[in-house]
């Protein structure tokens, strides 16, 4: 039997705030993107959770919530330093970890001290090495897959510590409402339960082939997660995850109905995803245009290319198209421009080397040169500067 | 009861000066030991966190620390231009 350990920070990104400035310590303090703009909360201080303000939710809600709350924009090189701090803690207890995200982490402690029954003091020093260290606290799910970890992590939080095995899951998490487990959303929580499935105990007992009717292959991962079964192994941060895809989003000052702010800000996304695929060595073969309207409804198309790309012109031809063929003229408060469908540069080539269209890509080299000598605001496209 | 209303707002201020620092480099670090700012000289009692910025080829080194009255200073070394900046303060008082 493996031993797995899921080490989930606490409410990391206003934890991290609080560490740094100790004047924001015990204050209502919420980390989002320019405070002076729209946008969402990404993370609340426990104190700031007392007064219902949480992860996700509009700035304006959380400012009608909590008037006086700290509101600070979030520093993602701070909280990777820090991240890259504690992955060195962990390699303190086994080799093969696994950064599932910037505050999450799986660890395979099988085979090392820490295994099975001394599992727990494993945690009880990895806690105390990230209070000594950084004073920050984590919450810690030890069981046999990275599934279980992650759901008994969620159990007692902040500060907490839950070790638990197959027939422990079953005890506790079976009577619970199906939108509890990991990975089931509002939707997928409604399509269950017009099956009839209420709990995590009546999915699990569910006809499978019910489930694979319903959800497709979705249905048997679905019937797994509620019965705690998960082999997949804990991917040891030297070999990396390969990206699915990548993506960027903004959220508007104020909604607008205006289509060549719209296209602008298509084009500064396109640009900005090129270059991470760039960057990163990926090239993607499907473009996904993400639209929120003022009333918070939001639609995703998508549209696969001929051939893979990791070019901004070819990205933001797809982008835009999508946009034309969707937008309905209505006002828009977010817009976001994803690729998908990666596959690591080497493997495949860009769709632009059979073509007659080198230039471009000689302008991208450049463009790519001066931004990693003088930074990404060095060099910005004419046609996304106009406000 | 506490009432969102009734905790005290923030009182972070954004400066981005330039400022002459004090710092000595041990093992590879950089620790900022004093900074004059406004004609005054703050010691640092305390760094309560670094972080490193990326900016094309040149790396900006930010510290946040602690002053002796518990003032709070967020200043970075940028290692291309060679000068220190006092970013953000928040005074006692």
């Amino acid at each position: 039997m493996r031993t797995i350990a899921h080490v989930d920070m606490n409410a990391f990104f206003a934890s991290v705030e609080q560490v740094f400035n100790p004047r924001y310590k015990g204050k209502p303090l919420i980390v989002c993107g320019d405070p002076g703009r729209r946008g969402v909360v990404s993370t609340a201080s426990y104190e700031a959770r007392k007064f219902g303000v949480k992860a996700g939710m509009p700035l304006q809600e959380a400012r009608y919530l909590c008037p006086n709350g700290i509101y600070v924009e979030g520093n993602p090189e701070k909280y990777v330093h820090v991240s890259l701090k504690l992955l060195e803690i962990y390699k303190n207890f086994t080799p093969i970890v696994e950064p599932f995200s910037i505050d999450e982490a799986f660890l395979d402690l099988t085979g090392t001290v820490y295994e099975g029954e001394a599992a727990r003091r494993g945690a009880i020093l990895i806690k105390k090495r990230i209070g000594e260290e950084f004073s920050l606290t984590a919450s810690v799910g030890i069981a046999p897959n990275k599934y279980m970890a992650k759901m008994a992590s969620g159990l007692e939080k902040p500060d907490g510590l839950v070790q638990i095995d197959g027939e422990d899951f079953k005890k506790i998490f079976w009577k619970r409402k199906v939108e509890e487990l990991w990975g089931v959303g509002d939707k997928t929580g409604v399509a269950l339960r017009r099956l009839g499935i209420d709990t995590i105990g009546d999915l699990a007992k569910f006809p499978i082939n019910i489930l694979r009717a319903e959800f497709g292959i979705n249905g048997e991962k679905l019937s797994d997660m509620a019965n705690g079964n998960d082999d997949s192994p804990v991917i040891p941060y030297y070999e990396g995850i390969p990206a699915k895809s990548m993506g960027h989003e903004y959220t508007l000052n104020e909604d607008t109905d205006n289509a060549g702010r719209l296209e602008r800000t298509i084009l500064r996304l396109s640009d900005q995803v090129g270059r991470r695929l760039r960057q990163e060595g990926y090239l993607g073969d499907t473009v996904t245009l993400k639209l929120r309207n003022s009333t918070f409804v939001t639609i995703t198309r998508q549209k696969k290319l001929t051939g893979h790309t990791d070019e901004d012109r070819i990205i933001f031809g797809v982008a835009k198209g999508l946009f034309k063929e969707n937008w309905k003229k209505e006002k828009i408060r977010l817009v976001g421009v994803s690729v998908s469908g990666l596959v690591k540069r080497g493997f495949c080539l860009p769709e632009s080397l059979f073509r007659k269209d080198e230039k471009e890509r000689k302008v991208l080299e450049v463009i790519d040169g001066l931004r990693d000598k003088f930074g990404e605001n060095a060099i910005v496209r004419a046609g996304a500067m106009r406000s | 009861m506490v009432r969102c209303e009734d905790i005290e707002g923030p009182m972070i201020e954004t400066i981005n000066e330039a400022v002459e620092v004090v710092s000595v480099c041990t093992n590879g670090k950089m620790h900022p030991l004093r900074l004059r700012w406004n004609g005054k000289v703050v010691k640092v009692k305390r760094i309560t966190g670094e972080w490193v910025k990326s900016e094309g080829e040149a790396k900006v080194y930010y510290y946040s620390v602690l002053g002796e009255n518990s003032d709070y200073f967020e200043i970075c070394y940028d290692s291309r231009m060679l000068v220190w900046t006092l970013c953000r303060v928040w005074l006692e008082g």
